[in-house]
């Protein structure tokens, strides 16, 4: 499969002391790429690296793609909002050889995204459209959103989604999105990366995830009985213990009586974030 | 680039409001006051518009934006300037046709008016180059009060200098400076933006949003 990006060794430090990295990453194209973690993990940071709006000292990533077709759309950066919707287009044409004004209406006749307004006025769901409309309407390659969903309800969000799903029926289009509303993920990508305080936990097929994770929910004394190296990450509550495995069908073969739920990426998100590490 | 440029213009008309209340503002001040030299007001006003597509770019994160554009960061800043100057030519265009209108109705030496707006119109250019910098560094808010702080700064050093060496004293050399201003001042504008567009060029190259 071709990498539409490929990061090796990136480090990216702030004076704060937050370190993003090191960071290697190869983005496949032609799916869907979810990128999860928590507020502060550096999710924003490894997107505007890659984008060239931070600036990184070691490391290096190669792009496959032109930042032509490239579509983009930031958390809380886009127009100054007195602009009016249709000014969009006037200013699009400068910036986008490919810049298709008749898509760009389709889109946002599609969406119902009102014409003659300012983007002030519009919605939060309405702008987030907008901002989408916008990446999408020089006919990218590649799409590239911070955190598209957050804040939204849950309509436009599946809106969105069905967006993203029609966008990557071309087999040539990849999208990477962040996000920390994992299940939007489940739903449509692919390919997760999970991070965590600047560093990748997880950098794995979704299936895969879904496949070989798992989460036993058994008393102290049951979990008692597990090996240590046959679970990741356990979490002690009031009245279970959860433990996270990584190989379901063992576990099942090893400890017939115990139940493996399925995993959401919630669960593996926060079991391997707060819980205790075998 | 166009489009950044294009941007900046189309700001303009979405406070067009607001402007055409300061217009209306002008106009009331022409016609009150007679002989009000009003060569300044127009210009000041596009400066004030110009400066504050800053903080509008600012507050909603424009450069970022920008950046993961197929434009350069050099082109981004050149956009800045060139609206910037294309701003002030309106003005320029809109004063002067004002004058001409005026004329038809008073007797007035239009081409010394003319001659005073373009020394005018650079003086504010000169202003806003030197401001530039300073707000590419420290943003918009606190760049503005450290670029007036820093002007006052220049013009008082250059100011300085020029009577420690007895410029103001060389009667030839200031009636030169009186009778051509219109030549001296743009000429100089054009030097200080060049230089001041090449400083917030290296600023902003190494910025982050």
């Amino acid at each position: 499969m071709n990498k539409t990006i490929v990061i090796k060794n990136l480090v990216k430090r702030y004076d704060d002391n937050f370190a993003l990295g090191e960071i290697n990453l190869e983005i496949p194209s032609g799916i869907i790429i979810g990128l999860i973690g928590e507020n502060g993990a550096g999710k924003t940071t490894l997107i505007k690296s890659i984008l060239g709006i931070l600036h990184y000292k070691k490391g290096e990533i190669a792009m496959n793609v032109l930042k032509e077709d490239i579509g983009i759309v930031l958390d809380n950066s886009f127009f100054p909002e007195v602009l009016w919707v249709v000014d969009i287009d006037k200013i699009m044409q400068g910036v986008y050889k490919n810049w298709d004004s008749k898509l760009f209406y389709n889109y946002l006749k599609d969406f119902n995204i009102p014409i003659n307004s300012t983007i002030k006025k519009l919605s939060t769901g309405m702008k987030k459209k907008l901002e989408i409309a916008t990446a999408l309407a020089h006919q990218p390659k590649l799409l590239i959103l911070d955190e598209p969903t957050s804040g939204l309800d849950p309509v436009v969000r599946s809106e969105i989604l069905d967006i993203f799903l029609k966008f990557i029926e071309d087999e040539e289009h990849t999208i990477l999105f962040s996000t920390h509303i994992t299940s939007d993920l489940e739903h449509v990508a692919d390919q997760i990366i999970f991070i965590n305080d600047g560093k990748i936990l997880l950098d794995m097929n979704r299936d895969e995830i879904l496949d070989n994770y798992g989460i036993v929910k058994c008393s102290n004394k049951d979990f008692e009985r597990l090996d240590t190296h046959d679970y990741i990450a356990y979490r002690k509550n009031k009245y279970n213990v959860e433990v996270l495995v990584n190989n379901k069908k063992n576990i099942s073969k090893k400890y017939k009586d115990l139940v493996i739920d399925k995993i959401t990426l919630e669960d593996l998100m926060i079991l391997m974030i707060k819980g205790v590490k075998a | 680039m166009i489009g950044l440029i294009k941007k900046d213009l189309l700001f303009v008309k979405g406070i067009s409001r607001l402007v055409l209340i300061f217009l209306l503002f002008l106009f009331i001040v022409i016609f009150a006051q007679d002989g009000f030299n009003f060569y300044y007001i127009l210009p000041c006003i596009v400066f004030l518009v110009h400066f504050s597509t800053f903080s509008y770019d600012e507050f909603n994160n424009w450069d970022a934006y920008a950046i993961s554009f197929p434009v350069k960061r050099k082109d981004i800043v050149k956009a800045k300037y060139l609206s910037g100057i294309i701003m002030m030519l309106f003005a320029f265009l809109v004063t002067v046709v004002i004058l001409i209108g005026i004329s038809i109705f008073k007797d007035m030496p239009i081409v010394d008016a003319i001659k005073s707006i373009v020394t005018t119109i650079s003086i504010i250019l000169v202003f806003e180059s030197l401001m530039l910098p300073f707000i590419y560094k420290f943003g918009s808010e606190k760049g503005r009060i450290i670029s007036i702080v820093g002007l006052f700064l220049v013009v008082a050093l250059v100011g300085f200098i020029l009577s420690k060496l007895n410029v103001f004293d060389n009667i030839g050399l200031m009636k030169f400076v009186m009778d051509f201003h219109y030549i001296i001042a743009p000429i100089g504008a054009i030097i200080i933006i060049v230089v001041s567009y090449f400083a917030s060029r290296f600023i902003y190259e190494r910025k982050e949003f």
